[in-house]
């Protein structure tokens, strides 16, 4: 303990102190909340064929039974929550399956990867840097596809919405040429959607703020810098 | 008798705070410049609005307060715990103002997994998140890998409470006997696997068909999040977006370097390679990781998720690894622990978590040298008991340099031991409340607490906010290994009910 030149603190002195901590960070939570973008609203993406949950296909995933997988169209429409939950159910099937390239397109001299999302993002609302509006985390599967197809694919990004994709192939639980990693396995890639530019408006009161608590830095620093050098003459 | 803090003890951890303060604000300038350079405007003015609020704080703290008081090691104790709370609310302010959560709880979580290198995240679309705020989450990972205090330390003289401050982050080794030099060696160290690191990770990408340059913004965060035993990656798919086994040796060996204790590196550093084998702890860690592997190998088999040897081993050792030095890096989508890897399987997972790595490395969890001293102690209790009762035996361990087992030792050792196997049980008991199953509430648990950062998918935006708040705890406690927390625990007591 420090030299007992400093007076113990009081029990009032202990509350107060508790309590302007917790002030503190409330305003810092408060200005922070002040400065969020504001949400632009939702423009609603045209939905894949086989969505017809809403806005999200990422909630609690019954696996189908086999009698009923059987009445689903071939090749079948499936989202990605349901080959991760269900993978031995769909291994080795045809599938249908639609979402917007994300990540980096991997170009390999026989084949290339791409990751395909179908998340709420990917299929319904678009990015959250375009509209601010958060709808749970993001959903993908990994798809192999010819080089030629995937040098045409622009994946999504901060300020891309990246191809959207309708893919048709096998998936396999445990791909062997992949090691043993889920994926779809293309034999007929469709561009269903272009990607596009995601504009984003700069913030006056960002711009604002900042200045201010820059300004305030600075001011502060020199004044530590005087308080110093007095310190030391 | 618990003697009230006086405003000096006060003033000596506000100083020091706020010196840890100025080095966040700092850091937060490298995605500020990033932010501006790729035209991500609002996001860099985040980081320039949240770097000067974070310089405010310090500043006023190095202005107001007095600069004459010598820490001592209590002091640095509540620096580290203190710290560890607070740097993670400014860390969270940038990512808050990029819109992608849900609240400032969630990006609270986010800044808390960052800084104690666990790797879980609540993060809404991480997939179309800047850049700038991408780097800030893999940077919060170098300064909480690297240690909040340490760097501190190395740029500002601690004093004697320096030992408190280094110790109460969960380190134990002092590679030379003064502090201050001990951090500038780790800080040294640290770069040149940086260096080697990114220029690595940037070949095997390209090498794996990612484009020049997303391959070096790539190479960056994950050589980060590899050596600092971190977990976070660029994407959401994490290392199963690449499909390149190279990338995974690559990553796996700097896992397995952030895994290893800092005065281990150092010994290295002086060519002292013998050191390696004969220290405790690397035998066990090369041990333990053989071990789990091969549970997790056998329950692979039984639930028939691989049928060839392969993907069998490719996936099942990076998984044991990974969770083993404490990244939480997957190159599998997480679900698949609950929906095609059996019981067995993710059960080894869980204990390579639970269990950890090397003492005064990145990673977290129990740490095997104390798992190695209790096995010690246990061994010479059985010898003792087929010797003479006026028999006398000495038992010793090899770590650093050939070092006698005291009983002290052992206490610490189990003491900690047994706290970590609460602090999960706990996680795991919140999460039942909440309805998961045993096996996933534990799995969750454990790598919360561990740091790790591994996910079967109960860890998300969605999340209840209890249970958010359970893991942000168990991820501080864990970090900081209890010590300093439990010290934070009597300060604030006593500040309360101490003798005047």
């Amino acid at each position: 303990m420090s030299p007992r030149r400093y007076r113990p603190i009081t029990t009032v002195q202990a509350i107060v102190g508790t309590v302007a901590i917790l002030a503190a960070v409330a305003v810092i939570v408060g200005m922070s909340q002040l400065l969020l973008l504001p949400q632009t609203g939702v423009r609603l993406l045209e939905a894949p064929e086989h969505e017809d949950e809403g806005l999200t296909n990422r909630g609690e995933v019954t696996c189908p039974s086999r009698e009923n997988l059987a009445r689903r169209p071939s090749p079948m429409p499936v989202s990605s929550s349901e080959l991760i939950e269900c993978p031995k159910l769909f291994d080795g099937e045809q599938v249908r399956y639609e979402g917007e390239a994300v990540g980096v397109v991997l170009l390999r001299p026989t084949h290339s990867w791409v990751h395909v999302n179908d998340d709420p993002y990917a299929v319904r609302i678009g990015p959250v840097s375009e509209h601010r509006t958060v709808a749970g985390g993001n959903s993908g599967m990994a798809v192999s596809m010819p080089r030629e197809t995937a040098a045409a694919v622009t994946p999504g990004a901060f300020r891309t919405a990246g191809t959207g994709l309708s893919i048709v192939g096998t998936f396999l639980r445990a791909d062997p040429d992949d090691g043993g990693a889920p994926s779809i396995r293309a034999t007929g890639v469709r561009v269903v959607r272009d990607a596009r530019s995601v504009h984003q408006e700069i913030s006056v009161r960002r711009i604002v703020a900042a200045v201010v608590f820059v300004a305030v830095a600075m001011g502060l620093l020199v004044v530590r810098r005087v308080v110093r050098r007095r310190s030391y003459t | 008798m618990l003697f009230r803090p006086d405003t000096g003890d006060l003033a000596a951890i506000g100083l020091n705070l706020s010196r840890v303060l100025l080095v966040v604000a700092a850091v937060m300038l490298i995605p500020a410049v990033l932010g501006f350079a790729l035209g991500e405007t609002n996001d860099a003015l985040s980081f320039v609005i949240a770097a000067a609020l974070t310089a405010s704080v310090g500043l006023v703290g190095e202005i107001i307060l007095p600069r004459d008081i010598d820490i001592d090691w209590q002091h640095g104790m509540m620096v580290a715990a203190v710290a560890w709370l607070v740097a993670p609310v400014f860390g969270a302010v940038p990512l808050h103002l990029s819109g992608h959560y849900g609240g400032f709880l969630d990006a609270y979580f986010d800044a808390m997994s960052g800084f104690v290198t666990a790797g879980l995240a609540v993060i809404n679309d991480l997939d179309h998140l800047s850049d700038s705020v991408n780097l800030w989450r893999h940077l919060m990972h170098f300064l909480g890998g690297q240690g909040l205090m340490l760097m501190a330390l190395s740029l500002f003289a601690g004093g004697g409470g320096s030992v408190g401050m280094y110790v109460g982050e969960g380190r134990e080794d002092r590679i030379v006997p003064n502090v201050q030099r001990t951090a500038q060696i780790i800080w040294r160290v640290a770069l040149v696997y940086a260096l080697i690191g990114v220029t690595l990770v940037f070949i095997v990408l390209i090498g794996a068909g990612v484009a020049p340059a997303r391959a070096i913004f790539h190479a960056i965060n994950l050589w980060i999040a590899a050596f600092d035993t971190g977990g976070f990656a660029p994407n959401a798919a994490g290392i199963w977006l690449y499909h390149s086994w190279s990338v995974e040796i690559a990553l796996g060996i700097f896992m397995v370097a952030g895994a290893l204790s800092f005065a281990l590196h150092y010994q290295l550093w002086q060519r002292r390679v013998g050191e390696m084998w004969r220290n405790i702890e690397t035998r066990l860690f090369a041990l333990s990781i053989l071990g789990v592997f091969a549970v997790a190998c056998v329950g692979l088999l039984r639930a028939g998720t691989y049928d060839s040897v392969n993907p069998l081993m490719r996936r099942a050792f990076f998984q044991v690894v990974s969770a083993h030095t404490g990244t939480g890096f997957s190159n599998i989508p997480g679900r698949l622990f609950v929906t095609d890897w059996g019981l067995l399987a993710p059960a080894a997972v869980v204990l390579a978590m639970g269990l950890g790595a090397m003492a005064g490395s990145t990673a977290g969890g129990i740490k095997l040298i104390r798992l190695g001293l209790v096995a010690k102690a246990i061994s010479e209790q059985m010898r003792r008991l087929t010797l003479p009762r006026s028999a006398v035996t000495i038992q010793t361990y090899h770590s650093g340099t050939r070092q006698v087992l005291s009983d002290q030792v052992v206490r610490s050792a189990l003491t900690i031991l047994l706290l970590y196997l609460v602090l999960y049980l706990f996680g795991a008991a919140v999460g039942l409340f909440y309805g998961y199953t045993f096996d996933q509430a534990m799995f969750e648990s454990t790598s919360a607490a561990a740091a790790v950062g591994l996910s079967i998918g109960i860890v998300g935006p969605t999340m209840p906010v209890w249970l958010k708040i359970t893991y942000i705890l168990q991820m501080w406690i864990g970090r900081l290994e209890f010590v300093a927390v439990l010290a934070l625990v009597g300060f604030i007591w006593s500040a309360y009910r101490g003798r005047v």
